[in-house]
């Protein structure tokens, strides 16, 4: 079971003259908490979020999100202003079990730390006996340690948070201050929309949704972690595929080899036919086999001829060595070109790189419109209109100065054609890598040939001065290095034999993930959460229909199962709507979500907290109708709070007939003790 | 005549039209996304308004990786004395004043200010709620309160 009950809040001021402060207690069910505007009645919401250290859903600011009144000064009875010394909220729940909880906090205090939470396992009258136990909170670890508040409240809640991915790329806890913006709804800038203070900053990615689906335990939860875990492994794959094929591909361009073939990312059509290894000589290429035979063939002749046999005719070795001295010199000219060659598409792999990111971003950017249109923004109406609404000079829906307005492509259309481009750019700039890679290749035979060829003339040239009986020099030496080169090349054939063992397994797990990732998009919702979005999307519809929703037909609003959240004609609803039905769709939803609580097995507190939900004025007739489906949504357990201003004798004729618990005060809540 | 040269007669004859083919502009060129980025970095600007001098180094910052980075990396004190950090883009002066005839934003009277107007602030707290969309700009400003202040520090102008 998980479930959070308040039941009783006490605010301490200490101030430089005499003890100030305000008890509260909650009940079951609907709580009315009345009272005149600027009577502090925010200020316990507040104390509320600050006891339970979520004030972090409001923003990133480390500040006490409380009044001045609890950190700084308060007005007495006689209108004297009075310096706050210290204060206190310590707020008294029941947890998930139902066992009594005391939290303390300090916004204010001498020497004690404000991210410092004291908690006890008794309720205010017995404070004494219970353990106190101290936790800290809004700092690094606070939901993952042992020590971290929100790691014992969730605990207590009987909630066990999911990791979810961060826009970093990697794995996170889903903050309670994630949840909380489901059911507490701030005054100054939660009524904007469903979750409208949903923290952004915490980088977490889908966060809403993610929420949502922890709120309401749906199994899709498991789906997505699933997804997320293949994704991790894909990348895995990725990266150790790359390693292997460019482990492979620098042993092979030390020896003047290219690698062909090779699929730059894993694919699952392995071995696909066609990878091999080229072998550059200046004339051309040959595949690894026969450049090891036809190296190992001249090495035989080289072992069978008598090695004093060639010395035997001067004039032939001195024909040989111009010959030799000749084919250096076009060896140098052919690696002059290769060079300019290597140069040229180096510089085209470049430019395709840098117009690949370019086409990229403009990607991004349209798919950035085309969302503005999805979200019916306000903004996305700027395209639609021909002329400026100030000069009527022609726009078309671009910042180009109009004289130089072209016949615009639309942007749906337009990232076909992005799409298209960046198909081709990828396609180049592959192409020339493959192109580099075998110039390069070329480059290093080109080298290799030339170094062989220097040594050849060298020891010839020493042969010719020698004495005649002694073996070549010429010949020993070209033996040597064939034996090494025909070294090297089976050393890179055994080397390249595992890599494409290596492949196939990485290629074989490539497709098992892409399988399961093709299945897991394209499975359905669970029975239950099928049953839990219909019984939400029943109640949603069923209450803006209670409170006089008048935007659009209440029939036709459907909860998308994108994102969960209601929409119409394929439009996110608050969006669109007048502030008083904005206000609606927020009661109707978060009332909607608890509802839910009541039937299913979900990890919704039980509770919801609306402070001034009157806030834009929704007429009375629908707030009544409020008041009365929170009393009967909350008869089976579960409990709203209300905050309101509503003055009490109307507060009176609307609860006229409903079970709540009611709170209503006159003045200041926080009064001299 | 035979029929084919008949059909060529007429087709020379015919009067010819000429369609522009539509071309693909770039998305920071589109209005509708310019002028949604310049509500959101006017959302993130001290008191929801910005000078051009603003708009036009937080703007050009905001376009692409590199940039952003710049603008990180100045921000933190921590920028390359060559590396540029505001350019003169005439489309965010167009944007401004496409923003103001839609009604998203205002000119505040003799400051040379643009401050967004309620229906900006509304579109831009929307746009900052969105899961989806303008990610590696609204993470570059998130976090971020752009004061005239920062941006004289920046620029080295000594006021």
């Amino acid at each position: 079971m998980s479930g959070l009950r308040l039941r009783a809040l006490r605010l301490r001021v200490s101030t430089d003259d005499g003890e100030f402060g305000a008890d509260l207690t909650f009940e079951d069910g609907l709580n009315v908490l009345g009272a005149p505007n600027t009577s502090g009645k925010s200020t316990c919401v507040q104390a509320i979020l600050f006891a339970l250290g979520l004030e972090g859903m409001l923003g990133p600011g480390r500040d006490v999100p409380l009044p001045h009144v609890m950190t700084h000064s308060l007005d007495d009875i006689d209108g004297s202003e009075r310096a706050v010394v210290q204060s206190e909220v310590s707020l008294e729940v029941l947890d998930g079990e139902g066992a009594p909880l005391t939290i303390r906090r300090y916004p204010h205090h001498p020497s004690i730390d404000r991210n410092l939470v004291s908690v006890w396992d008794a309720g205010h009258s017995s404070l004494e006996a219970g353990d106190r136990q101290d936790f800290y909170v809004r700092r690094s670890g606070s939901a993952q340690r042992e020590a971290g508040f929100h790691h014992f409240l969730a605990q207590r809640l009987g909630w066990d948070l999911p990791e979810v991915p961060r826009f970093s790329g990697g794995m996170g806890p889903l903050y309670l201050e994630t949840l909380a913006p489901l059911w507490f709804v701030e005054q100054k800038r939660g009524w904007a929309g469903i979750q409208a203070q949903t923290p952004t900053y915490l980088q977490i990615r889908d966060v809403r949704r993610r929420a949502l689906e922890f709120t309401l335990d749906l199994d899709v939860q498991e789906r997505a972690r699933r997804i997320e875990e293949l994704l991790v492994e894909q990348r895995g794959l990725e990266a150790e595929w790359a390693s292997t094929t460019a482990s492979v591909g620098r042993s092979a361009e030390a020896l003047g080899v290219a690698v062909a073939g090779l699929p730059a990312r894993p694919t699952a059509d392995w071995p696909g036919g066609g990878a091999r290894l080229q072998v550059a000589n200046p004339e051309g290429w040959n595949s690894l086999d026969d450049e090891l035979r036809e190296a190992r063939e001249v090495l035989d002749q080289l072992r069978t001829d008598d090695v004093t046999e060639a010395l035997q005719a001067a004039p032939a070795e001195e024909r040989q060595l111009t010959e030799m001295q000749d084919y250096l010199g076009r060896l140098s000219a052919m690696a002059t070109n290769v060079a300019r060659q290597l140069e040229l598409e180096e510089g085209t792999a470049a430019d395709a790189r840098a117009r690949l990111a370019a086409v990229e971003e403009d990607i991004r950017r349209h798919q950035d419109l085309l969302i503005l249109q999805g979200m019916g923004s306000d903004v996305a109406a700027i395209a639609e209109r021909d002329d400026c609404p100030t000069c009527h000079k022609p726009l078309d829906g671009v910042l180009l100065s109009p004289d130089d307005v072209p016949a615009v492509l639309a942007a749906d259309a337009s990232l076909e054609v992005l799409g298209q481009r960046r198909t081709l750019l990828v396609a180049l700039a592959r192409d020339a890598d493959r192109v580099v890679a075998a110039q390069r290749s070329r480059m290093t035979a080109l080298r290799s040939t030339a170094s062989d060829l220097r040594s050849s003339i060298r020891a010839l040239k020493e042969s010719l001065t020698s004495p005649s009986q002694h073996p070549s020099v010429a010949v020993l030496e070209r033996r040597l290095a064939l034996g090494r080169r025909i070294e090297a090349l089976g050393a890179l054939r055994d080397e390249w034999e595992v890599a494409l063992d290596r492949l196939g397994e990485l290629a074989g797990r490539w497709s098992r993930v892409l399988a399961e990732l093709n299945d897991l998009r394209q499975s359905d919702f669970s029975p239950t959460d099928r049953a839990k979005l219909t019984a939400l999307e029943d109640s949603f519809r069923e209450q803006l229909a209670e409170y006089a929703f008048s935007s659009c037909p209440v029939e036709q609003v459907i909860l998308s199962l994108d994102d969960y959240m209601p929409t119409h004609e394929g439009f996110e609803l608050s969006l669109d709507f007048s502030a008083s039905d904005g206000i609606r769709v927020i009661w109707s939803y978060l009332l909607g979500l608890l509802g839910v609580s009541q039937s299913f097995a979900t990890n919704h507190p039980g509770i919801v907290m609306f402070d001034e939900p009157r806030q834009q004025a929704a007429a009375e007739v629908s707030f009544s109708a409020l008041l009365h489906r929170a009393s009967t949504e909350t008869a089976g357990g579960g409990q709203v709070v209300f905050a309101t201003s509503e003055a009490p004798e109307s507060l009176d004729r609307m609860l006229a007939g409903i079970d709540a618990h009611r709170v209503q005060f006159d003045g200041k809540i926080i009064r001299r003790l | 005549m035979s029929e084919v040269s008949e059909l060529m007669a007429a087709a020379l004859d015919a009067e010819t039209s000429f369609t522009e083919r539509p071309e693909v502009v770039p998305g920071d060129l589109r209005s509708s996304w310019r002028v949604a980025l310049l509500l959101m970095l006017l959302d993130h600007c001290h008191g929801k308004s910005a000078t051009m001098e603003q708009v036009h180094a937080m703007g050009w910052a905001m376009l692409d990786e590199s940039t952003r980075a710049a603008m990180r990396a100045a921000i933190a004190g921590d920028v390359e004395p060559d590396v540029v950090l505001v350019r003169y883009d005439p489309a965010w002066t167009r944007a401004m004043d496409l923003a103001v005839g839609f009604g998203f934003a205002e000119w505040v009277p003799s400051s040379g200010r643009i401050r967004l107007r309620s229906t900006g602030r509304a579109a831009a707290s929307a746009l900052g709620r969105a899961d989806r969309g303008f990610t590696a700009e609204r993470e570059f400003l998130n976090g971020l309160t752009i004061t005239q202040t920062m941006i004289d520090r920046l620029l080295g102008s000594v006021s």
